[in-house]
């Protein structure tokens, strides 16, 4: 009996540091990412419309999946564009990813340069790749079709 | 005496005609007017009908001929006056039509004016032919069905059901929106 007590007691501490977590190695990424250094970084999605209101915009963005994850799409500034635009979750680690949105009021659809969309970038590497962005379509209150001009940059929140 | 008492009957007198007839028979008629009459009268009968078989084969007889041509010729007239009767009644048809047709087709100029005159109309036209044609559609699409439920801009077709519920709100709005942002079909979506 007094053999097996001990073998308990190691037994139960070997468990114990098995369930414990574990700080990852330097070089450790989460996910699928290469094993190198990670980053992250925001950009801004921006429809400058001009003087016309914006009542509906639908952009395209492409990144290269290899170096780049997204893990937030975050709404713009305007009250109309606050709340997320709709995304497929699929896109944000595929190299390509739709934002639509469209405003509920047409009184409230903003004109001008609006950020309509923030993307949260996790990047393998030390800096942001490159990342395009192609209008699809847009529309004024009403639902005329026109074509603003759609812009990403790099978020000044970036870390 | 042995004359029968009684007129013999006709196939007795036809008897008579052949040399079939008994004696007596022919004693009888021999005596009687009226039965001498009667075997005339069948003699000239089988006379014609001798003389009908006589003629050649496929040839009917004279007056047979005119009365058959008489009643072909009356069936003709029948027909000929209901070939008539149809072809009035499909002549006015056509007319008709081709009237129908051409009203339709000068007006076909003035719908397109009014439909551009009026944009509720003409936008519910084409919201409800995009969700009955085969299309890609975009988030314009989406706005512009979401504003017209907002507003109350009439019915909607039920290809625009998008998620079968059996009726057409904000639910669908939400699931046309996803379906355009999709990434595994590059053109966008589709109804």
């Amino acid at each position: 009996m007094k053999k097996i007590i001990p073998l308990f007691a190691i037994l139960a501490l070997t468990g114990l540091a098995g369930s414990m977590p574990t700080e990852p190695a330097d070089n450790q990424t989460t996910d699928n990412l290469p094993a190198q250094r990670v980053i992250f970084r925001a950009v801004d999605v921006w429809v400058d419309s001009a003087e016309t209101p914006l009542a509906a915009y639908q952009v395209e963005v492409n990144y290269d999946q290899k170096a780049v994850k997204i893990v937030g799409v975050e709404g713009g500034v305007p009250v109309c564009y606050r709340s997320a635009p709709y995304y497929d979750e699929a896109g944000k680690a595929g190299g390509r990813i739709i934002l639509a949105a469209f405003v509920s009021d047409d009184n409230t659809a903003p004109a001008g340069k609006v950020r309509v969309a923030r993307l949260h970038l996790q990047i393998a590497g030390e800096t942001l790749p490159d990342c395009q962005i192609k209008l699809v379509t847009a529309a004024k209150p009403g639902g005329e079709r026109f074509k603003p001009v759609a812009q990403i940059s790099e978020s000044k929140i970036s870390e | 005496m042995s004359e029968i008492e009684r007129h013999p009957d006709l196939a007795e007198l036809d008897g008579l005609r052949t040399c079939e007839a008994s004696r007596e028979t022919a004693a009888h008629v021999r005596s009687c007017p009226t039965c001498q009459a009667a075997l005339d009268e069948i003699s000239a009968l089988n006379s014609r009908v001798q003389a009908s078989y006589a003629l050649p084969s496929g040839q009917v007889s004279a007056g047979t001929d005119r009365a058959v041509l008489a009643a072909i010729a009356a069936r003709a007239k029948q027909i000929h006056a209901a070939r008539h009767r149809w072809l009035v009644w499909a002549s006015g048809a056509a007319a008709a039509a081709a009237l129908i047709i051409a009203v339709f087709v000068w007006n076909l100029p003035n719908r397109s004016k009014q439909a551009d005159q009026a944009p509720s109309a003409s936008y519910a036209e084409a919201v409800n032919k995009a969700a009955n044609v085969e299309r890609k559609f975009d988030i314009v699409d989406v706005y512009l069905m979401d504003r017209r439920l907002k507003t109350g801009g009439g019915e909607f077709s039920a290809a625009w059901d998008y998620n079968n519920d059996g009726r057409v709100d904000w639910r669908d709005v939400d699931a046309l929106a996803r379906k355009v942002v999709a990434v595994n079909d590059r053109r966008g979506g589709s109804l």
